[in-house]
């Protein structure tokens, strides 16, 4: 039960690599923060430095307002499941979530008494005795989870621990570690590249791109309100359909131009107040696929987009309809962008749309969807930071 | 017999795959049966040969013994005649503590070197591979000079100490492939755990076990089997070896190869039951995938 607070902190490996930039970050005692980010971008060595594992080159580390920089993994007091569960393989499960207490010298009997509750939790009582070789992947995941626990530690760090499991055992695995941190309310740091499971499970949200914090908030604050380009195409499924475009204002009205579209922009992008984009500046525009819908009767006074069916593709619940339009799509080096697109064909950028199962659209139809979304996400072209009326910028 | 049951292959034809895997089966039977062979004879003709008579040995060294030239008289003269239990007694300390240190320090000094990142890390591996190329035997006059000076000679220790040197080199090699495969999440879990260096090289030691294993087999056996060390730093009657007390049997009696024969048998018992021992431990440590 402890606050975490991390202020300024950096890791440069020797041969010059930047792999964490000046992080800044509280973690509330209780709270469940999650670290996410595409691979490689830094969030497995913040965890590694938090838990004492490497060292901080830059900036202090603080469990309940003790600087623990210099502290070693047991000094801190803080717990560890690691991705691929790093069981000790030559002991019993008892043995295993045992370990930390016969190091850390708990009576025998009450050390005993600890084990047994953690793994009635946990329901391993009944392979205290197995071995993690003779244990499924999930039975794996929860001994893991059991070594966590049974020590009361001040925090506990997990690194992608649901990564190795299969698609179901995730989800339920996924609720099953959401539950026993509420019912803990244990000060935890998660890790995970997978962003569905940043927003399930997270009370906030901390997006970490090539070492740099991008924003840390509540997973719907993050959807709805992303600070800059790339936590706009990270978070969401499918991804932000983004494309090039300018504003165009005068002291009434502005609108936001596309490729072959445009549509009127809310009365705070005007000029009026000084608080609007000014006349032809560059932007980028942001649509989410779920707010694409059919035009029907009654939403025509929507701003529409006219684009080809290139694909669609049922899931039941929904479909998703891969089309191409007429504008210039951005890249973003965001690795779930790039495979959730059908390659740009026949002159135009991909626009993915979620539409209703009921739609009745036809690969090679040119349909019009209507944007059914107060405002469009629009950010700089330049510094790719979000332009929202009415902000500082 | 595990035929393919699911295609309708046509009858009385095998299939080229199949015909190949048969004859590679085969081929390497045969290239392995050439090899025990050729290993095997020297050491049976030497087993068959200290059950025969003097002269039986002599008429047809070939034969297996008989009735007629059945004889234990180099059994009588080893067991009876000389002081073979103390020799056996000091080969045994000898080797067992020479390959004892040699995993221990081994072990220690791989999992430093694939563990921690320190200034000089791939120099000291280096200097430690040399060992492996540089035969000790180059050293032995300074090795004599020193246990001369350390008054060492006619000591176990003296043999114990120049061989545990003599297997640091290849076991401190072979460890440090074996330190490098425990993943580095299990010794992080540990650290975390509130184990400190020592603790966590504790934790890592049953896990690379099959090199440990190896590392005691290719320790032991030129340890038994020296004859050089012991004539040099420990001649002494009651410091020999069984190697080199049964070469004792060249001069000593003649020529005794009733004696000779008898002394070799003997003496490659307990190193086939250390052998079988460690060995085990070898493929059982292969077999249940300690690491992972």
């Amino acid at each position: 039960m402890s606050e975490l607070r991390l202020s300024g902190i950096s890791k440069v490996y020797p041969n010059g690599l930047r792999a964490v930039s000046d992080v800044d970050m509280d973690i509330a005692d209780g709270e469940l923060l999650v670290l996410v980010g595409p691979s490689g971008c830094g969030k497995s060595t913040l965890l590694r430095m938090i838990a004492g594992l490497e060292d901080i080159t830059e900036g202090v580390i603080e469990i309940d307002g003790r600087v623990v920089n210099a502290e070693s993994p047991r000094e801190r007091d803080i717990a560890m499941v690691f991705q691929n569960y790093a069981l000790y393989p030559h002991m019993t499960v008892r043995k295993n979530i045992g370990y930390s207490l016969r190091l850390g010298r708990v009576p025998k009997n009450e050390a005993t008494q600890r084990i047994e509750d953690t793994a009635a939790m946990l329901e391993l009582s009944d392979l205290l005795d197995r071995k993690p070789p003779a244990l499924s992947g999930g039975q794996r995941q929860r001994v893991a989870m059991g070594r966590a626990i049974v020590r009361s530690p001040a925090a506990f760090l997990m690194d992608e621990p649901l990564s190795n499991l299969d698609a179901r055992l995730r989800v339920q695995m996924r609720a099953e570690i959401i539950r026993l941190q509420r019912n803990l309310g244990t000060t935890t740091v998660y890790v995970t590249h997978d962003q569905v499971e940043a927003m399930t499970m997270g009370s906030r949200v901390a997006v970490l791109r090539d070492g740099l914090l991008q924003q840390v908030d509540s997973p719907q604050v993050l959807y709805d309100h992303p600070d800059n380009l790339f936590v706009a195409a990270f978070i969401g499924s499918p991804s932000m359909n983004l494309y090039q475009g300018h504003i165009e204002s005068t002291s009434t009205a502005a609108r936001v131009v596309f490729g072959a579209h445009s549509f009127p922009l809310p009365d705070q992008w005007t000029q009026r107040d000084g608080s609007g984009g000014d006349d032809g500046q560059e932007v980028i525009v942001g649509i989410r696929p779920e707010w694409l819908v059919e035009q029907t009767r009654d939403n025509t006074d929507l701003p529409s987009l006219r684009v080809r069916v290139e694909l669609v593709e049922s899931l039941g619940s929904e479909l998703v309809a891969h089309t191409t339009i007429d504008a210039v799509s951005v890249e973003s080096d965001t690795p779930e962008l790039a495979e959730g697109h059908v390659a740009d064909s026949g002159g135009g950028a991909a626009c993915l749309a979620r539409l209703s199962p009921r739609s009745r659209v036809a690969v090679g139809e040119t349909i019009e969807l209507a944007i059914d979304h107060p405002s469009v996400h629009l950010f700089d072209a330049e510094t790719e930071r979000s332009l929202r009326p009415g902000r500082d910028r | 017999m595990n035929t393919a049951t699911s295609a309708p292959a046509p009858p009385n034809r095998i299939s080229p795959t199949k015909r190949r895997i048969h004859f590679g089966r085969w081929g390497v039977h045969a290239v392995l049966l050439s090899y025990s062979m050729l290993a095997l004879g020297p050491t049976l003709l030497i087993i068959m040969n200290s059950l025969k008579s003097r002269r039986a040995i002599f008429d047809d060294a070939f034969s297996l013994p008989t009735a007629d030239t059945f004889d234990l008289v180099g059994y009588d003269t080893v067991l009876n005649g000389s002081s073979f239990d103390v020799y056996f007694r000091n080969s045994f300390i000898v080797t067992v503590a020479s390959v004892l240190l040699v995993v221990f320090f081994s072990a220690m000094a791989a999992f430093a070197l694939a563990e921690y990142d320190f200034k000089g890390n791939t120099l000291l591996a280096l200097y430690l591979a040399i060992g492996i190329m540089i035969p000790i035997r180059l050293g032995t006059v300074s090795i004599l000079k020193l246990m001369v000076s350390l008054s060492l000679i006619n000591t176990l220790w003296a043999l114990i100490l120049v061989y545990t040197a003599m297997g640091l080199p290849l076991g401190v090699f072979l460890m440090t492939q074996f330190m490098r495969q425990v993943p580095r999440e299990l010794k992080s879990a540990a650290r975390v755990d509130g184990a400190n260096e020592y603790r966590v090289f504790g934790l890592v030691l049953p896990l690379v076990r099959p090199g440990m294993a190896a590392v005691a087999v290719f320790t032991m056996l030129p340890v038994w089997n020296d004859l050089w060390f012991p004539l040099i730093l420990a001649p002494a009657e009651n410091t020999r070896t069984v190697t080199l007390g049964a070469s004792a049997f060249l001069g000593q009696f003649e020529r005794n190869w009733n004696a000779l024969l008898a002394a070799l048998t003997l003496a490659m018992v307990p190193i086939i039951l250390l052998y079988v021992i460690f060995s085990r431990q070898f493929l059982r440590g292969l077999t249940e995938g300690a690491i992972k």
